[in-house]
Formats: C-alpha cells, structure tokens, sequence
C-alpha cells in the first residue's frame, strides 16, 4: 500500500453537494475530476452510474468509447488527474462498464491472432471489419490493420493506409506520431534492433515527461521491465477507446504483479471490480489468481484448454513424447496463442523425432516453430532465428503470447538468473494459461506454492505431474526418486534433485546429479544442465573446472555460448589468475568466445592477447609457429587446434613485442596456418585458402611499393637513341672547334669561384663564344630529352605515376574516409557536407551554415593547394619555364662550364651523353631532396595551416568534440601521408621486379584504387587465366595501365553509390594478351556529346602527335596507356574502346607480348 | 633525465621535445611513434619518465608499414603491458583527443583519466594538448616537477 493519505468515505450530503455541483457548473471537467480524485474506490464504483448516465459527462470519461471513426480517436479530454492508484481504480471502474463489450472482443480478437497464426488472412480481414464495425476503431485495431495489410497486401498497401491516417487534418497528433511508428514498426523489412534505434532516437529527442514515458510504453512494448511511470501511462490512456484503455490496464496490472511494486492492493481491487462485472479473459483471470494466491475455475472455455494442457504436460513428464506430439498438435493448432503449448510440442519432437513440422502449412505459427525448434537445439541458425524471433515480437507486441515468446529467448539466451531474467520469465508465465504448474513459480512462499499445487489437483485429478512439483516443492529426494516416479526419465528426475540440491545450497550434490545428465544421451537436458554445472563448480571454488567446462561444451557446439555464463565468468578471472590458470589454454580460447559473441566484449581483446602470452611463456615459447603438436590427447588436441586456428591471428599476435612489423605479423600467421594443415587436416582447405588469402596480401604490398618506389624514373636506354640522331653531329663539330684557337672563336674567360661545395676552387670559364654557345646548346637539348621526351623523358612518367590522379587522390582519400571534404558540383561550389550536417539539429540553422561555410572553405583550400603542389610544385623547372617548379634542370654557366672542362678529344660521343646524363642525374638527386624536404616541412605547414583554420572555424559547434578527434586525427595522417608521399620522390632502383602471375598488377591497381577512392569498391567480375606468368620488369607498365582503366571507371561511370561494376577479361592467345574491361554507365544523357569527345580523343590517338598528349593532365588517360604499351612495354599494342548500347563502356586493348610471357 | 617520448604526431612531438629541452635541458629523450616501439624500448630499456599519446597504429608507420591497425587506447595497452611486466616507470599521457574510442567504449578524458588511475599506480595523469594554447606546458611542467622532487 501506497503511502498516500487514505480518502475518507464521503457523506451523503457531500454526494449531494457533488451532484449540485454538477448540474450549476459549466466547468465539468473540474467537479468530475473532483469524484474520481476526492472520493474511495468502492464509494465511486457505487456511484458511477449515476454520472455516466448524463451524456454530458461521457466526453470526460469514456468520450466516444466504440469510434466509429479513427479520427474520433484520441478527441477527449483528459481529467485532472491525482495519483496512480486513484486513476487505476476510475480505470477499472470505467472499463467494467463495458464488461460484455470487452469479453465479446477478446472473442474476436483471439480468432483475428488465430487466423494470422495459420495465414488465413482473408479470414483475418473479415474479423477485423467485424470488430471495427461492433467495438469500433482503437489503436489496437489500427494497428493489427497494418500488420495485416502488410502480410496479406504488401508494404505499398500498408503505408497506403498508415498515410491516410497520418496525413488527415482531422486527425489528432498524437495518434498520427503512434500510427506513423507502428507503420514502420510492422515492415517486415526492418529488424527490431534498427526500430528500437529509430523509436529511442526519436523519443529522446523529446526530452523526459509523462507523454514520453507512455509513447514508450507504446512502442515499446518488449521493453516493460524498464516502464517508470505507470500514472503518465493510465492518463495518457484515459482518452483511448475502451478496447486500448483495457488492453493497457491489463498489462499495467501485469506489471504490479510481475515486479516488487507497492500498488499491490490496488490493483487487487481493481482486478476484482473487473472480475465481479463477468469481464471474461484468461489474462484476467491469471492476475485475480496471482492477487488472490488462487486457482479459480475460471470460464468453461480456458478450463477445457487447461485441462488438456495438463494432459499434454503429462504425457511429456511421463516421458511419452510421441503421444505428446499427437495430443499437443491439435491443441496447438487450436490455441497457437499460448506458446507452452508450442515449447513442449517442439521439446517432444527433439525427444523423439516424427516430422510433424513438415505437415505443417506455410504459416506464420509454422516459422514461429521452426524459429524455436532452431534456438532448443542451439543449431548454427540460432542467432538469425532469434532475430526473427525478435523481430515478430515487435510486431505483434499487444498479444499476450509474445511476452511468452519473449520468456522462452530470455530462457535460452540468459545466462544468469538474475533480475533482468526473472522478470521476463514471470511475465511469460503471467501471460500464459491459467492452469500452468509452472503457476506456482509466481510465488515465494513454499506454502502459497504448496496451495497452488493443491488446488489445481483439486481441479484436475490423478495428475503424475502434480504429484511431482509437490514432491519437488517438499525437496523429497527419496519420494522423487522411489517407485512412484519410476515412469519419468532419469535425466528429468536428475534435473529436479540437482534443483533441490542447489536451492538448499548444497552444490557438490548438485553437481552430481547434472554431470549424471550428461551421460545420458539427451540433447535438451544437457544443454539445460551446462550452466547449471558451470555454477555448481563456480560454487565448490572449482573455478579452473568451470572454465574448462565452458570451453570444452563450446568446442562441442559453438551455438551454446548462449547458455553459458561467459561475462560473468570472465568477470571473476581477476581474482583467480593463479599460475595454473596462466597455464591453462582454456583460459586464452574462453576470452576468444567472449570478444567473438558479446558486444559488451569491446576492448577485451587485449586481455585475450595476455592470456595468449602466459599460455606461450608458460610452454616457453615466444612465437605460435614453435609448438609441436604432439602427445596430446583428444580434448587438448581440440583447444590447441582453436587456439592456433582463431587466436593465434594477426590481431591478437600484434600486439606482441616479438614482432617488428605487419608483415613479420603475416609471415607468422602463415606459418601457423601451414602448421594447421598438418595437423587439422579436415579444414586444409581454409587454412590453404588463409596462406593463398596472405601471401597475396604480402605480394601486392610489395608490388604496390615497388610501383611508388618505381616513379621516379627515365628511359636512358630510349633517350640514349633519340640522342645517337639529333646530337652526334652537334658533338662531332664541337669535337671540331675543340682544335681551334680560343682568340679564333673570340671566346671571353672569366673566373669563376665554385664555392665551398668545391673547396672555393677558381676556374676560368669561357664567356659567350660559339664553341660554348654550340656546348650549352647540346647540353640544353640532351637536358630537354631527359625531362621532356614523350616517350622516355622524366615528365612523361611523373605525369602517369604522380600527377595523374593518384597524388591528389591519396591526400584527398584521407579527409574523404574522415568526411571533411567533398566534391565540387557542376556549378565549380563545393557540395554541402551532409555528414555533418545531419549531426546537428535541424533548427540550429546558424550553426549549419557556419559549419557548412567552414567545411567549404577546408575542401576548396585543400585542394587548391593539391592543385598548387601538382600545376606549380612538381613541374620541370628550365630557364624559361615554371619558375616554381621543384625538378630543377636549370643549367647555368658553372654546369657548362664543368662539362666543357671534362671534355677532351678523346672522349667519345656516348662517354659524353654519359657524362652530361650523369650531370642530369645529380640534378634529379638536388631536386627530388628539395621535394622530399618539402613534403615534410613547408608542404606539411600548409595543410597544417588550413587544419589550424578548419579548428578555429568550427570552435563554437556543437560536435566540436567529435569533429575536432576526426579533424586531429586526419592531420596526423595527412602528415604520415606526407612522409609516404615524399618517399615516391626516389630515383626508381634498378633492381628488377620479380616475375609474376598475370593477376597481380590488377590486384595492386585495384589496391590503388581503393587508396585513392575509399568509399568506392569496384566489383569486378573477372575471368583472368592466372596461369600465365610475366617478365618481372613489365609489372610496373600493366600496374599503370590497370590502374588507369579503374581509375576511369571510377571518374566516369555517373554511379554515386559505393559499388562500381566491371568485367574484366585478360586472356592470351598465344603470345596476344587481350585485356578486355566493360563497365556501365549511368546518366548518359548526353551520349551525344560524349561520343563526339570520344572520336577525337580517337583521332589524336591514331594521329602522330598523341604521344605529346601523354603530359597533358585529366583526361581519360588513353595516351598514356597507349605509350606504356608501346614505349615502356615495348609492344605492338592496340587500343579500342567506345560505348555500347548507350548504357556501357568497353576498352579492348590487344597486344603482343612476345618476349615478356615466361 | 631519460625520458620515452612516445607520440606519432611529428607537429606535436617536435612542440613537446623543444619544451621538454627548456624545462629539462639535461634530459635525454628517445622517441617511439607506435604500440610495437614503445613497448620495445620500454621492455629493453629503463626510463624516468613516458610521456604517452593514447591514439597511436600499431607499428611506426613509413612508407614500407602502413602501420598496422590504429588503435584508440594504444596508451591505455601500453600500460596493461608495463603493469603486467612490472615496469613502474611514472606515465603520463598527453593527447589532442578530448573523448577516444566510439560505441560502448566511447569515453571522455576525464573518464579514461580515472579508469587509468584506478588500474595503474605508476600513472601521473593526462594532459590535454591544444597547439593553440600553452596550458599543457604549464600542466606538464608542474607534473615533471612534483616527480623530480619526488626522487
């Protein structure tokens, strides 16, 4: 009993008082609310009558409580109102006025589940306008409308109608927000975790109160053991039709009665107003049961069903499952509703198997079995069938049976019985038949349970299963186990002393009687029994045997995990890491279990590596590879498998000191994986597929580094030729004027000191004569060949390996993956970052735009200072040309003069190209140092500068924290990237790749690919006949050409979605490598347009000059695969490509690779 | 003075080496930029002081390592290490992050501050760096201070 000040009875002059009041007043709401605040329980149900027969006073109390319309609905006005108890009395008295209206409901609402159970839904729709035209539209109907709508029409049909609905003025608000959830809610499309998410999302927005604990209660339903606020959920309420107001009182009542609550009495008394006015539902007769610690006969319907439940638990008990199954089909196809009935049908055909289910029609009743079938047996569908399971509680959360359905996955999937548990478990059974054995469990006290059992044998006579749960509530071992008994199974009467046996405490016994059960041979009780066990041991102080129990059951069936107490457990190691349990590889493979299945597991895992470490140091090893398996027997042969198998990976291995790198980290994995396919050979193939999986992995790494170490690079050989034409004359008559006398040629001489770099040494130089003017003229050219040969110049191989998309796309991945940047839009702005955006709330409009202008500001500096380092950084400085530019091959008086001092007459045209090569080279070396060092220091400054800016700029929003750690962590990266991106700048080793299969430049250009576009995945279908391997020295050539039609794809495909699909084939006919790539297009609108594009670029390809195309920036990059194919490939190469059937685009390149096939 | 710089962030850590040479001029410092080098040197070697960023990768990154799997409480690891091998050298962790990991494990500062005083007695505490003010020179000096003294 609550602590509120008892109200008085009133006098009848008081009464008479009211009743003036009541006729002089215009303010109705006020003296109404004043009866059903001021005056006791049974003083207003005596008197209620006489008010309500005024219709003046129905919109106060009932408004219209059959509508006949669902905008009616929700239209009254809600009372003052007082305290909890005092508005669950006014609710019980109002409803017992509808207590025929109620009971002929229910009726029919059973046949509406009952049908939808067996998929008849036309039947269902039948039902359904019956009850809406005799007890009118309530939330309740609209919703089961939804749900109907949605199984018999399909989703359009059911967001046809919930628009309606939400989309009428007439209308209230607060119905259209429940309607609009519920139409979610019923889509058979979203999983009961993502609306949970939506609902909870949306609710808090609204901040706490009363409404919002009641919407909760709403669209919650699942979610009532953690319902606060009963008073906010009956006022709310008080203005729904009467079907709504006494579905909710209901489960209110549950509620009292399922938790340790003070309105106790209360609700007794409202429940008895109810009971008294003939309201006739099993619901209702279980709460006046439970309040009364009776068994009441009840109605002649649900007796008749619980006497045959009884039945049914008789047979099961008796262990006479193939009877059960008989018996309990019919009755579960006639009472669906009441999933025990279901759970001993299921636990019967486990036991003894007929197939039963297989003659069952696709139904909703069927899936709900096979559902439940999947999650007794712990098979590997037991987590989706939970889902599912799950998702169907949600969806027909107003019926009883699924808090029972919820009791049955609490039961399976709950480790511990602890609060949480035990609340879904009372309400199940609250929600269940009346006449349940299990009935008793509702009560503490052994002599109110005694009584129970008593009473329902009064009822039903000659039951075996009484007489059981009496032995069992008397804790009579001898009688359980006499002759009486003889006809139950062993493993039933051993999980009823181990019951006993745990309840007094006494756990060794215990234990003996479940470890008894695992002998045996029955599935159920086993798995029934493995938690309890683990207890029982955790009891006894035997805490290395319950972690050896747990590991050794899961290595029997990995689904069991559910039923085993893993985060308790794991909670507990601390206080028992003693040195055997280091030694014990129980321990590492228990913590693997836990970080695999549990969420609350995140950040676990570096206890997994630590207990990984003390199971090696304890077998005095340091790495996994170094253990022999040998000598062990079948349990330790098992754990060492898994342990090798799933936590000697490379998330775990890494985080120990003995590995240098990730791919030490690799190259281990590998060796275990060989490892285990020696000794697991039943799995070779996985651990084959893992090796494969790796060394793959390890190879494109190498491959990718080889490319970036590979940039930096000019064909001497290529250049050496074009020289032998243009510069021998030149050099020849040089040699010549070498003859002449100085005075002759009128040279000037000068003296030049060379600084400290050359000891301050003075050389005398020749001015502006011609046989100098003729040197600086042959240096000039062999300079201009060096760098700007198109086909084997330094530019030409920045251009494709640098500037062609892969520079800027490997700085610009980073802010993209961290979403601080976006693209511009065909206007030349920057798109609005959604990402962002979308975080803040959406009447913080000055917030979004600061925001927004601040995130514009960041991508447009940022890329103008990609542009700046690609147009100005990293170009070819000469005297006329990019002044900016970092590849300084200036050549100035001291570098004539050094070359022209070096000469003699002896010095042969090629020992010249040589020399000035070499001179060349020395530049490249100057240059790619002073780029290097710019990446690091100045380059760095900059986009510091503008992440310095971008943190200022968003001070004052709201997700400053969040956006500030995305912000510093990209700059962290942004400088690594720098440091990666400055190691590009070294002059490509000589050394040569080795040879390969035709597959890896696609595996290391799709890698490039998805450095450069993050959030884009290309999905290739690929036909590749891998079996062909290359000259090592062409990888780098392929690499660039793959990576260029990728990058194509990409850039142009019109797909704004993660996935961009290509078919690739790559194929040899003899010594002709076809590579043939198709992808679709999107939006090509102006097909036109680009098919003009197209025939010039293949104009230009077929004319002479494309190869000078091959610097040009942007572009599709067709001139540069062509001059790979012919320059640094070196082969008789053709290039095709075009669109096809307008939605596709295909490139066909056929080449001979004669001399690069092994 | 020896002290282990560990940070992956060259910006800060040349901010934090120029500070600690002004306040600890005879110190000598070491740098780790990862997990991996930071408990290599600290298993080999003996130290006065860490000073521990929280969110590091695995390895040192270069161009040939991409550094392994980034880890949010790389510093928290690097503790349980130490602890676990009873290395009781004094820490303190000076991070850029005012809240670090994401999901159930999201934590402030503040929160990770107090988890790491109640599992690990050679802690000193955390220092929130902000390039843009100098409160995390005057914090750090205070702690560099009070351990001083202390030995």
């Amino acid at each position: 009993m609550s602590n509120k000040k008892r109200k008085s009875k009133p006098s009848s002059g008081k009464f008479v008082a009211l009743k003036n009041e009541l006729f002089s007043t215009s303010n109705y709401k006020k003296t109404i609310s004043k009866f059903k605040n001021n005056y006791d329980l049974s003083f207003i149900e005596k008197n209620f009558d006489y008010l309500y027969k005024f219709k003046f006073t129905h919109r106060y109390i009932t408004d219209i409580p059959f509508p006949t319309n669902y905008s009616d609905i929700k239209k009254g006005i809600l009372l003052n109102y007082s305290d909890f108890e005092t508005e669950l009395g006014w609710t019980s008295v109002v409803l017992s006025k509808f207590a025929n209206e109620i009971t002929n409901f229910l009726v029919l609402k059973n046949e509406f589940m009952q049908n939808m159970f067996l998929g008849k839904l036309s039947i269902c729709e039948e039902k359904l306008n019956v009850i809406e035209q005799n007890y009118g539209f309530s939330l309740w109907s609209l919703e089961n409308r939804l749900i109907l709508y949605e199984e018999y029409y399909g989703l359009k049909r059911q967001k046809g109608y919930s628009s309606i609905i939400t989309k009428d003025d007439t209308v209230d608000n607060l119905l259209k927000f429940i309607i609009y959830y519920v139409s979610i809610k019923v889509e058979k499309n979203i999983s009961a975790e993502k609306y949970n998410s939506y609902i909870n999302e949306s609710l808090e927005s609204m901040g706490p109160g009363m409404l919002v604990d009641y919407l909760r209660f709403r669209l919650l339903h699942q979610d009532l053991s953690s319902t606060r606020n009963l008073l906010g959920i009956l006022l709310y309420e008080s203005d729904s039709p009467i079907i709504d107001r006494y579905l909710t009182f209901i489960r209110i009542c549950q509620l009292i009665f399922t938790t340790e609550n003070e309105y106790k009495d209360t609700a007794k008394k409202s429940i008895e107003i109810l009971h008294r006015a003939g309201l006739d539902d099993y619901n209702l007769t279980t709460l006046y049961n439970l309040s009364n610690e009776i068994i009441s006969n009840g109605s002649e319907k649900y007796f008749s069903v619980g006497e045959r439940f009884l039945e049914l638990v008789n047979f099961y008990t008796a262990g006479d499952y193939k009877k059960c199954i008989e018996y309990g089909q019919v009755l579960a196809l006639q009472n669906s509703n009441f999933i025990e009935i279901a759970e001993l049908l299921l636990k019967s055909e486990i036991r003894n198997p007929t197939g039963f289910l297989s003659n069952f029609p696709e139904c909703l009743y069927k899936n709900i079995l096979i559902r439940m079938n999947d999650i007794l047996l712990k098979t590997e569908r037991t987590v989706s069938s939970f889902i599912q399971l799950t998702k169907i509680i949600i969806i027909y959360s107003s019926y009883s049976w699924t808090f029972q359905l919820m009791a049955f996955l609490t039961n399976e999937f709950l480790e511990n019985e602890d609060t949480h548990k035990n609340f879904h478990m009372k309400f199940g059974l609250i929600n269940g038949l009346p006449y349940n054995p299990k009935f008793e469990k509702l009560f503490d006290s052994a002599l109110v349970k005694k009584k129970i059992i008593k009473e329902l044998e009064a009822l039903f006579r000659n039951n075996i299963v009484l007489d059981f749960f009496n032995a069992v509530i008397d804790e009579n071992i001898t009688l359980i186990n006499s002759d009486k008994f003889t006809t139950i199974p062993q493993y039933r009467i051993n999980k009823y002393c181990g019951f006993i046996y745990r309840n007094k405490g006494d756990y060794s016994h215990a234990l003996e009687y479940y470890l008894d059960i695992s002998v045996q041979n029955d599935l159920l009780s086993y798995l029934g029994s493995i938690w309890k066990i683990i207890e029982c041991y955790l009891k006894c102080n035997s805490f290395e045997y319950a972690i050896d129990y747990i590991v050794e059951s899961y290595l029997k069936n990995q689904q069991i995990y559910v039923k085993l107490p893993i985060r308790s457990i794991i909670e507990k190691i601390d206080l028992h890491k003693s040195s055997n349990l280091k030694s014990n590889l129980s321990l590492p493979i228990l913590y693997d279990i836990y970080t695999k299945h549990f969420k609350s597991a995140s950040g676990k895992e570096i206890e997994e590596y630590e207990a990984y470490e003390e199971y090696l140091i304890s077998k005095d090893v340091e790495k996994p590879s170094q253990f022999v398996i040998e000598n062990l027997d079948e349990v330790e042969y098992r754990k060492l498998i898994y342990f090798l198998r799933f936590i000697c990976v490379q998330n775990i291995m890494d985080n120990s000191p003995h590995f240098m790198s990730s791919e030490d980290v690799d190259n281990e994995r590998i060796l275990i994986c060989q490892i285990l396919s020696r000794s697991d050979e039943s799995n070779i193939d996985l651990y084959q597929d893992e090796i494969k999986e790796i060394t793959q992995k390890l190879m494109i790494n190498k491959g990718l580094r080889e490319i970036e170490q590979s940039k930096i690079y000019v064909d001497i050989r290529g250049i050496k030729n074009l020289l032998e034409n243009s510069i021998k004359e030149s050099y020849d008559r040089f040699q010549a004027l070498m003859d002449l006398d100085n005075d002759v040629l009128q040279d000037d001489f000068i003296v030049v000191n060379l600084g400290e770099k050359y000891s301050n040494l003075n050389i005398m130089l020749l001015g502006s004569g011609e046989k100098r003017k003729l040197l600086t003229s042959i240096l000039l050219e062999i300079r201009d060949k060096f760098v700007s040969s198109n086909e084997y110049g330094l530019d030409t191989y920045i251009s494709t390996g640098i500037r062609h998309g892969t520079l800027a796309g490997q700085l610009r991945a980073i802010l993209e993956l961290h979403n601080l940047i976006t693209q511009k839009n065909t206007e030349g702005l920057y798109k609005e970052n959604e990402y962002w955006l979308d975080k803040i709330l959406y009447y913080e409009s000055r917030k979004k735009r600061t925001l927004n202008n601040a995130l514009s500001d960041f991508s447009k500096n940022i890329d103008e200072l990609i542009d700046l380092l690609k147009s100005s950084y990293l170009q070819i400085k000469t005297e006329t040309k990019n002044p900016s530019g970092l590849f300084n091959y200036t050549i100035d008086e001291i570098d004539v003069s050094m070359i022209q001092f070096k000469i003699n007459r002896e010095l042969s045209f090629n020992d010249f190209v040589e020399l000035v090569i070499e001179l060349l080279w020395e530049k490249t070396e100057r240059s790619l140092n002073s780029i290097r060092k710019m990446f690091k220091d100045s380059l760095f400054e900059k986009f510091n500068n503008i992440f310095e800016k971008l943190i200022q700029d968003v001070t004052n929003i709201s997700l400053k924290s969040e956006l500030n750690n995305h912000i510093i962590s990209a700059r962290t990266e942004i400088q690594n990237e720098l440091v990666k991106l400055a190691s590009w700048f070294t002059r490509a080793k000589s050394t040569q790749s080795s040879d390969y299969k035709i597959d890896l430049p696609i595996n290391i250009a799709l890698e490039m690919v998805k450095n450069i576009y993050p959030k884009k995945n290309i999905e290739l279908d690929k036909k590749i006949d891998a079996s062909v391997e290359l000259k090592g020295h062409s990888l780098s050539g392929l690499v660039n050409i793959y990576f260029m039609l990728f990058d194509n794809v990409v850039k142009h495909d019109g797909f704004t979605g993660i996935f961009s699909k290509v078919l690739l084939n790559v194929e040899f006919k003899g010594n002709e490598l076809l590579i043939y790539i198709e992808n679709s297009m999107n939006n090509l609108n102006d097909i036109f347009e680009r098919r003009k594009k197209l025939n010039n670029i293949k104009k230009s390809l077929d004319g002479n000059n494309s190869i000078e195309k091959v610097k040009e920036e942007g572009g599709s990059g067709f001139y540069k695969i062509l001059r790979i194919l012919k320059v640094d490939l070196g082969v008789v190469a053709n290039v095709e490509f075009d669109y096809k059937n307008d939605n596709c685009f295909f490139v066909k390149i056929v080449a001979n690779f004669e001399g690069l096939i092994i | 003075m020896k002290i282990l710089l560990v940070e992956d962030d060259q910006k800060k850590l040349t901010k934090i080496i120029d500070f600690l040479g002004e306040i600890v001029p005879n110190s000598v410092i070491e740098e780790a930029r990862s997990y991996q080098s930071c408990l290599s040197r600290v298993i080999k070697t003996k130290y006065d002081l860490i000073l521990l960023d929280m969110t590091m990768p695995t390895f040192d990154i270069s161009p040939s390592e991409t550094g392994g799997r980034p880890r949010a409480f790389a510093g928290y690891d690097i503790l349980r290490q130490m602890k676990r091998r009873d290395i009781n050298t004094h820490v303190i962790v000076v991070t850029q992050f005012d809240s670090f990991g994401d999901g159930s494990r999201k934590m402030s500062l503040e929160q990770l501050s107090k988890k790491l005083h109640q599992e690990f007695p050679m802690y000193v505490d955390s220092i929130y760096y902000n390039a843009a003010m100098n409160s995390w020179q005057t914090e750090l000096n205070s702690f560099i201070k009070k351990i001083m003294e202390r030995e």
